[in-house]
């Protein structure tokens, strides 16, 4: 049998099928088949609770948010949305999740909530380049950080996780 | 065999694709229009702006014996897509880089790496990006096996491929195959797909699917660290297209 | 100086406090709002607000479906302090019609890199959202 180089995170050997579900620039109707068949096998892997559940959970109340948004006409970014959930496959499998919220331009904000002087932010600006911007107690920043559609940027990751530092997640970051 | 020796008469790539990322000044990809509009349109007419996931080229074929539910919010960042008047050769660019596509007919990668210098060097004039950070190559190949009256073996077309736990016994009805290694030698990535489309009389259409990866640091305007990594990622692919295609599968080509 | 037509002074005073009305329940949980809340609108570059407190409270339910709902449903509202939206280098600027109307301004704007834009505003929205009360509708 071939030798298998091991990686990091339960789901990420689902990330090259997803890459392929989620979209190329391949334009052909075979490119178009195997992003079907691509996504049939990520939705399959993805019904399986012990497999996905807190994220799947997550997803679906990111887009109850976008149809509430979208039933009420209210301004909405579908890209925004649509990055929004590649982010949350993307994030390690025992990442805390987000909330959810609508920016006035649009843009789906991502929010990482301990304490109302401990908090993460992040909007999913459909460039891919996503501003973000934190509150650690008397600490506070901000920075833009590049989402490539797989991997989330170690400087996001680890600025979600210094706002847990001291909470009872337990963290691993990728 | 030989690099340069390595060419089919009728090779069945239906796409070949290169994207070189990059990271991008914060802008618009609106702002940059005009002169791409300017650039581009005089060899490729043909303009759109294309949502990747929600419009295909030509006919669909029938995929997955399942419908496939519509998805909503499925649709990437928007391209700019400038394609030549057939159709068969477009250029994209987006916020996140570039992108040539080669649809069939395909001879070989140097016939248009003329072009895809030229279009590419375009591009950095234009969309001034600050840094390349991967190169890849994609090609998708379908092969239509011939079904004979016996029985299909696929070990007659593929030296690698899906196994079934009991070969006598058990029979394949459909396969999606997915690999993905690292080249230990060079780092670069290549992911391969073996699928299999539904019957068309008595021809089994294989989709081989092969993408390669070259992360990179580069100067854009460093065209010979970024065509040394596409030649590199195209050694990879032939790699691999010949290792896992047998003789016989290779005759059907020539 | 003349008052403005709801009766209250040209100038917004450091200890007014100021309604920022929420309608989305996505804008707040149960220990705040969200910085989302606090953004300044695209096409105005201004966050608006209103001059009234938590009391009472039909008269700031009545501004918020009145004023500030255009079509939704407001669930709630963020009040804080003119002089803490200043401690933040924003300007805090009357501006009626409607009755009672502000605006938060000044906020970034650059032009050349919208998503630094956005992170800038995100990390002054972060402070106007740790120090707001939060009322529930």
């Amino acid at each position: 049998m071939p030798e298998i180089i091991p990686i990091t995170g339960d789901m990420e050997w689902l990330a090259p099928i997803r890459a392929m579900a989620g979209g190329s620039n391949a334009v052909s109707a075979e490119a178009q088949a195997v992003r079907e068949m691509a996504a049939n096998a990520v939705r399959f892997v993805e019904q399986s609770r012990a497999l996905f559940g807190a994220k799947a959970e997550a997803i679906a109340r990111l887009l109850s948010l976008a149809n509430e948004y979208q039933a009420e006409q209210a301004t909405l970014d579908l890209s925004s949305v649509a990055l929004a959930e590649r982010f949350l496959h993307a994030l390690p499998d025992d990442f805390p999740l987000p909330e959810f919220s609508v920016e006035p331009d649009g843009v789906i904000s991502l929010d990482w909530i301990e304490s109302c002087h401990r908090l993460f932010s992040l909007s999913m600006n459909p460039s891919g380049r996503f501003a973000y911007a934190w509150l650690d107690g008397t600490d506070k920043g901000h920075g833009v950080a590049r989402f490539d559609g797989r991997q989330v940027p170690r400087r996001i990751l680890e600025g979600i996780a210094a706002i847990f530092k001291n909470g009872t997640a337990t963290l691993r970051a990728a | 065999m030989a690099e340069a020796a390595f060419k089919l008469k009728n090779p069945p790539i239906v796409e070949a694709m290169l994207d070189i990322e990059c990271d991008m000044p914060g802008r618009e990809l609106a702002a940059v229009k005009l002169a791409a509009d300017q650039s581009f349109l005089p060899q490729y007419p043909k303009f759109e702006v294309f949502y990747p996931n929600s419009r295909i080229l030509g006919e669909a074929p029938q995929s997955a014996p399942q419908p496939v539910p519509a998805m909503p919010f499925q649709h990437d960042s928007p391209r700019f897509q400038y394609a030549q008047e057939d159709g068969k050769q477009l250029i994209q660019i987006q916020t996140g880089g570039y992108s040539f596509n080669r649809l069939a007919p395909y001879t070989t990668l140097d016939n248009y790496l003329q072009e895809i210098e030229r279009t590419w060097k375009i591009f950095v004039r234009i969309a001034e990006p600050i840094e390349v950070r991967a190169v890849r190559l994609r090609f998708i190949n379908r092969i239509p096996l011939p079904i004979p009256a016996e029985k299909l073996d696929l070990k007659d077309y593929l030296k690698i491929g899906p196994r079934l736990p009991d070969e006598v016994g058990l029979k394949f009805v459909s396969f999606f195959d997915q690999h993905t290694m690292v080249e230990t030698d060079t780092g670069n990535l290549a992911n391969i797909i073996l699928a299999t489309l539904p019957a068309e009389g008595n021809r089994l259409p294989l989709l081989f699917d092969i993408a390669a990866a070259h992360d990179a640091r580069l100067e854009p305007t460093n065209w010979r660290g970024v065509s040394d990594g596409i030649l590199s990622l195209r050694r990879l692919k032939n790699l691999i297209f010949r290792n896992t295609l047998t003789e016989r599968c290779l005759k059907l080509f020539q | 100086m003349e008052p403005l037509p709801s009766g209250l002074p040209e100038i917004v005073a450091d200890n007014e406090d100021l309604a920022r009305f929420l309608a989305s329940s996505s804008q707040f949980n149960s220990r705040m709002v969200k910085p989302s809340a606090f953004l300044p609108e695209p096409k105005s570059r201004e966050t608006s607000v209103f001059r009234h407190g938590r009391e009472p409270v039909d008269a700031l339910w009545h501004i918020g479906d009145e004023y500030a709902a255009q079509g939704r449903t407001i669930h709630g509202a963020a009040i804080l302090t003119a002089q803490t939206v200043r401690s933040t280098a924003l300007a805090v600027i009357a501006g009626e019609p409607p009755p009672r109307h502000a605006a938060i301004r000044n906020w970034p704007w650059i032009e050349s890199d919208p998503e630094l834009l956005k992170a800038q505003q995100k990390e002054i929205a972060i402070a106007l959202a740790g120090t707001a009360d939060f009322f529930k509708k």
